[in-house]
């Protein structure tokens, strides 16, 4: 498929237009808007459904197979947070909070733009490794926790009122996104084929709708953070546009190097492009909370999450196809 | 009716993400009863409310020397960092026994 192709699937697909709609309902200043329960909900049923479904891909995945991709991954789970923090000090001249804050969100990973790739190359019949959620789950830690180090380090006299370690880390472990993918890899490697038909009907073939629905819900919190972006200045723009493509092409270098396939090499630069907002969040908001959120989660939700769902996804795949054709 | 009592209510208004560790700690400092409600809104301006839930409301009533200890150890490891607002005022109760 070629890329003018590729580039008309993907921002003619229903996902990309209900993101859309999201921004463009705030900008008429429409009184649209899902209730947070239902976000929630949203947010619990992806997170199951991709560790259900990668869960019996894994099942059937030899160890031998998953080790050089898992490795890969955590090379890239501390080297993008130390890389960013640098970039974040030295050229964006941030404070060590901010900059340790950006590192872990852009260490980590986000869930629905990884989904979005998925279902991006379902459309396109690019085949991948079924076993990819589990390096998504391996790639959300590491990050947040090296950044965490970094900025602890990097602090003489750490603050007694931040969080401590132990709650950080109860935090990062026990956080939802973690809980769910990796008990649903668990309960998808137990139940196997014959366990997922059985939840088919429900986790499998409703999945895309419920993406739709939930992107429509992240356009509209995108949309409500554009005044942000325009606040936080240039560096936040080019670092949010520039990193997830950086980001990316050494993705499918190093995935397409660790042995995946095509369509897997695309997946996990769309991983390591993409930056975190719930976990990463959460974590930072408990033990740096005084870096600004509207730095981070600007940059996250704001530039980079729409740059890889509209321009980046296409991209990680069109380069991978070339290069590993 | 049974006499009326006064107590403060202290009302805590904070960002979801710490809502654990207030609760353990108003249970360290003495209090016994609270109740927590999930709020709307973004009174602080970050928005963090977007991604992490809604803001939680956690009022409690207390006697005047526990309120004081509650507003100072917010004002100490909360107030500085955390999205959090805090307020007492003065509540009449029934049954003044039942509040420390």
């Amino acid at each position: 498929m070629g890329t003018l192709e590729l580039v008309q699937l993907n921002l003619l697909s229903p996902m990309v237009l209900a993101f859309a709609l999201g921004i463009v309902a705030t900008l008429v200043r429409s009184d649209l808007r899902l209730p947070d329960a239902l976000y929630t909900s949203l947010s619990i049923y992806l997170l199951f459904a991709i560790g259900l479904k990668g869960g019996v891909a894994l099942r059937a995945t030899p160890l031998s197979e998953l080790l050089l991709p898992a490795a890969a991954t955590l090379l890239a789970g501390l080297l993008i947070p130390a890389g960013t923090y640098l970039v974040a000090r030295r050229v964006g001249r941030w404070g060590v909070p901010d900059a340790a804050a950006l590192a872990a969100h852009y260490g980590s990973v986000s869930v629905v733009t990884f989904v979005a790739a998925q279902a991006f190359l379902d459309r396109g019949g690019v085949p991948y490794e079924g076993f990819m959620p589990t390096l998504l789950a391996l790639l959300e830690v590491p990050a947040i926790l090296v950044a965490l180090v970094i900025a602890r380090q990097a602090k003489a006299g750490q603050d007694a009122s931040g969080a401590g370690w132990g709650e950080t880390l109860r935090e990062v472990f026990a956080g939802r996104s973690i809980v769910l993918i990796l008990g649903g890899l668990a309960i998808g490697a137990a139940g196997g084929d014959a366990g997922l038909a059985r939840v088919e009907a429900f986790f499998v073939t409703p999945f895309e709708g419920a993406l739709t629905l939930f992107l429509l819900e992240m356009g509209l919190i995108t949309g409500r953070r554009l005044d942000d972006v325009r606040a936080a200045g240039p560096f936040l723009l080019i670092f949010g546009v520039t990193a997830p493509v950086v980001h990316g092409l050494a993705g499918v270098l190093l995935g397409l190097a660790a042995g995946l396939s095509v369509g897997g090499a695309a997946l996990f630069a769309t991983l390591l492009a993409s930056a975190s907002y719930i976990a990463a969040t959460a974590a930072v908001r408990l033990a740096l909370p005084e870096a600004s959120p509207g730095r981070y989660l600007t940059a996250s939700l704001a530039v980079t999450f729409p740059f890889n769902l509209v321009v980046g996804i296409p991209l990680y795949a069109t380069v991978a196809s070339r290069l590993g054709a | 009716m049974s006499a009326l009592s006064h107590k403060r209510l202290v009302t805590i208004v904070a960002e979801a993400v710490v809502e654990e560790r207030l609760l353990r700690d108003l249970r360290a400092w003495g209090v016994t009863g609270f109740s927590v409600s999930r709020s709307e809104g973004d009174p602080f301006g970050a928005r963090v409310a977007d991604v992490e839930g809604a803001m939680v409301r956690i009022e409690c009533i207390v006697g005047s020397d526990l309120a004081e200890r509650v507003l100072e150890g917010l004002a100490e490891l909360y107030l500085p960092r955390y999205k959090v607002i805090a307020y007492d005022h003065d509540v009449r109760v029934v049954r003044d026994d039942k509040y420390p």
